[in-house]
């Protein structure tokens, strides 16, 4: 089958009224969760995993197309209404949105914003379900040696952009391989660092350590801090339709935002704040008006917006045609695939092309349906940013703990989530990042599985890695990752003029 | 923040990290071999893992000494009693959640952590409290069919 009619099989699945309903629900949820400050799309996902546990496979993935949408477009009408982004990727969006709110023209920033979203989450989708196919076909010519060094790329990648310290990041990557080993050794039935704890046989749930980290210890961060913080929410000013010079300004943005984020995302090197960022940059430069940056530009919303939603369906490509989460909500959609028995990857393709399709198509319906509901109702999604500060977190406890029981029943999860808990409040109060631990629990033991395969058919020589093409490119390609910019700094760090050894600068 | 504290604390993160590489390293080196016969057995990626995390451990130490001011994160200002507050409702809900019920449990820990933020209305507080876990709870296990302890409101649903 060719990619349009597989997607054309894909709507067939994704039209039915029932999975309709399951996609507007995903949305509307997504959003409402995803607009709630503090709520990042990684955790909205986590915390709606157990609404989908009884559904059928496709229809509990749809929905997820929907809840992550929704999640990435709720995160942005907070950090425009008010300046705490839920994630990284959306800070850019609150740099100029915050200032546009001020400055009374929080609606038009909300609406670049909204359409933003919507065409780059058409044209990522798009891209998606052209290349995903395409990357399925090269997949399958993946060995062990080549998934391991893609892998070892993933963990590079994330440590080395992620955040300002690369040795912070490192350092939150081992936490989370360190727990991806907990449990039983699939290849030699022994238990690793269990303690006698039965519970830890079958390992540490990622949503577990998610919901930990990024609301547990996220809630303990803002109570300490919550008596030298004061923030103010800003009430949506000026029309909702955005004047025909914002359109004019806007459309460009979304494009090039579009064309920035949607690479950077589908490329395993890990979130989207590089191109948010990257797309605030060219739009300042190509700006006719630099100096209404700072100030509320609508370009510096339109464009980073974008890329970060284009961003988000890259994310999907490596998630489900290499089977290879890049971002800390990827890691936790591939567990809501794994709750199913089912692996993302390029068999995915052959054996469940209705799931796929039918994912694929529900993306271009739930950005569709984002669209349109959004608009209209954002009068009741900002009523969601008045609750209280103590209701919310109170409320988001709640949730977190509710959640991490229903996985398994069993009160273990939750004193694991404490303890992950605590340990996310004191890596947030030193400033580490915290999605590379999400994705090296995720990632680590994949990691493991591969290497041990690839060594276990060189019958035990590990030069195996470096001697397919493939995988040595992978491998150098992160160790100039890795050493590439520090040493880039040391040599534009040198003021001496005989080191002819200038960029084009 | 006085700079000192902040070197203080990115040392102790940093042989924190450095003796985790240390445990698993460790650790893994008391399991017992295995009987079959592997290329690679299940010691060896934990030792890599340990390794690594070893020397990052100890090149975040090494920097917390030569650190410069413009270098050095913010610590920033916190209380200590909310902390104790939020970490106390969790764990009344570990203890509570399978001999008390879902419902009072989630009660408990949400007027924790509403007190934790400072919220000084326990009345609306407590109607708060019962109406989400309440509702909470009929979604989740007649609504989703999901299984949540009752505890004593075993007949109501």
């Amino acid at each position: 089958m060719d990619t349009f009619s597989s997607l054309m099989h894909g709507f067939s699945v994704a039209l039915t009224p029932l999975n309709l309903l399951w996609s507007l629900i995903g949305v509307t949820l997504g959003t409402a969760v995803g607009v709630l400050p503090g709520i990042g799309p990684a955790l909205t996902v986590a915390l709606l995993l157990p609404v989908t546990f009884n559904l059928d496979p496709t229809g509990s993935m749809i929905m997820f197309a929907g809840i992550y949408y929704g999640g990435m477009y709720g995160g942005s009408t907070t950090s425009i209404l008010i300046n705490t982004p839920g994630e990284s990727a959306t800070i850019v969006t609150a740099l100029e949105g915050n200032k546009m709110a001020r400055a009374g023209r929080g609606a038009a920033a909300l609406a670049t914003a909204a359409v933003g979203s919507f065409v780059a989450g058409t044209v990522g989708t798009v891209a998606l379900t052209f290349l995903a196919p395409t990357m399925v076909k090269v997949a399958l010519s993946f060995g062990p040696a080549e998934y391991f060094a893609l892998m070892v790329l993933a963990f590079v990648a994330v440590t080395a952009v992620l955040g300002q310290s690369v040795l912070k990041g490192a350092a939150a990557l081992g936490v989370g391989l360190a727990l991806g080993l907990i449990g039983i050794d699939m290849q030699s039935g022994q238990a690793r660092f269990t303690f006698g704890v039965p519970e830890l046989l079958d390992g540490i749930d990622v949503v577990v350590v998610a919901v930990g980290l990024f609301a547990v210890g996220e809630t303990m961060f803002m109570a300490v801090r919550h008596r030298f913080e004061t923030e103010q929410m800003e009430a949506i000013k000026g029309s909702l339709w955005m004047s025909r010079e914002d359109w004019k300004r806007s459309w460009k943005p979304w494009f090039r935002g579009s064309a920035i984020g949607f690479p950077l995302g589908a490329l395993p090197a890990g979130g989207a704040e590089i191109g948010t960022f990257l797309s605030y940059l060219t739009e300042k430069k190509l700006s006719k008006k630099p100096e209404e940056f700072g100030n509320g530009a609508i370009e510096g919303v339109a464009g980073p917006e974008a890329a970060n939603n284009a961003s988000a369906a890259g994310t999907l490509v490596p998630l489900l045609s290499l089977g290879l989460p890049t971002t800390a909500t990827a890691a936790i959609l591939i567990a809501a695939f794994q709750q199913f028995g089912l692996n993302p990857g390029p068999q995915l393709f052959a054996t469940q092309p209705d799931l796929v399709w039918g994912l694929i198509a529900s993306l271009y319906i739930g950005n569709f349906m984002l669209l349109v509901l959004n608009l209209p109702l954002v009068g009741m999604w900002v009523r969601l940013l008045v609750i209280p500060k103590p209701l919310l977190y109170a409320g988001i406890m709640v949730f977190a703990t509710l959640g991490t029981y229903t996985l398994n029943n069993s009160v273990v999860d939750l004193v694991l989530l404490y303890g992950i808990g605590v340990l996310g409040f004191f890596l947030r109060v030193i400033d580490v990042p915290l999605a590379p631990a999400v994705i090296g629990l995720i990632l680590g033991p994949m990691a493991e599985q591969q290497f041990r395969r690839a060594l276990s058919i060189s019958q035990g020589d590990g030069s195996v890695f470096f001697t397919h093409p493939l995988s040595l490119c992978l491998l150098l390609l992160a160790a100039a990752l890795l050493i590439g910019p520090p040493l880039w700094r040391l040599i534009r760090g040198r003021p001496e003029p005989k080191h002819a050894f200038h960029g084009e600068d | 923040m006085p700079q000192a504290q902040v070197r203080r604390w990115e040392a102790s993160f940093g042989v924190k990290v450095l003796s985790i590489g240390g445990a698993i390293a460790i650790g893994i080196s008391s399991l017992p071999e295995t009987a079959v016969v592997q290329a690679v057995g299940p010691k060896v990626f934990p030792l890599l893992i340990a390794a690594a995390m070893m020397a990052v451990g100890l090149a975040i130490v090494i920097r917390s000494m030569v650190m410069k001011n413009a270098d050095a994160a913010e610590i920033p200002a916190m209380d200590v009693p909310p902390f104790l507050m939020v970490s106390g409702g969790l764990l009344a809900q570990i203890v509570l959640m399978e001999h008390a019920g879902f419902i009072i449990a989630s009660t408990i820990l949400f007027l924790a952590t509403a007190r934790a933020f400072g919220s000084r209305s326990l009345r609306r507080d407590i109607i708060v409290a019962l109406v989400l876990s309440v509702a909470a709870y009929a979604g989740f296990t007649a609504g989703l069919g999901l299984t949540l302890p009752a505890g004593p409101f075993t007949d109501v649903f």
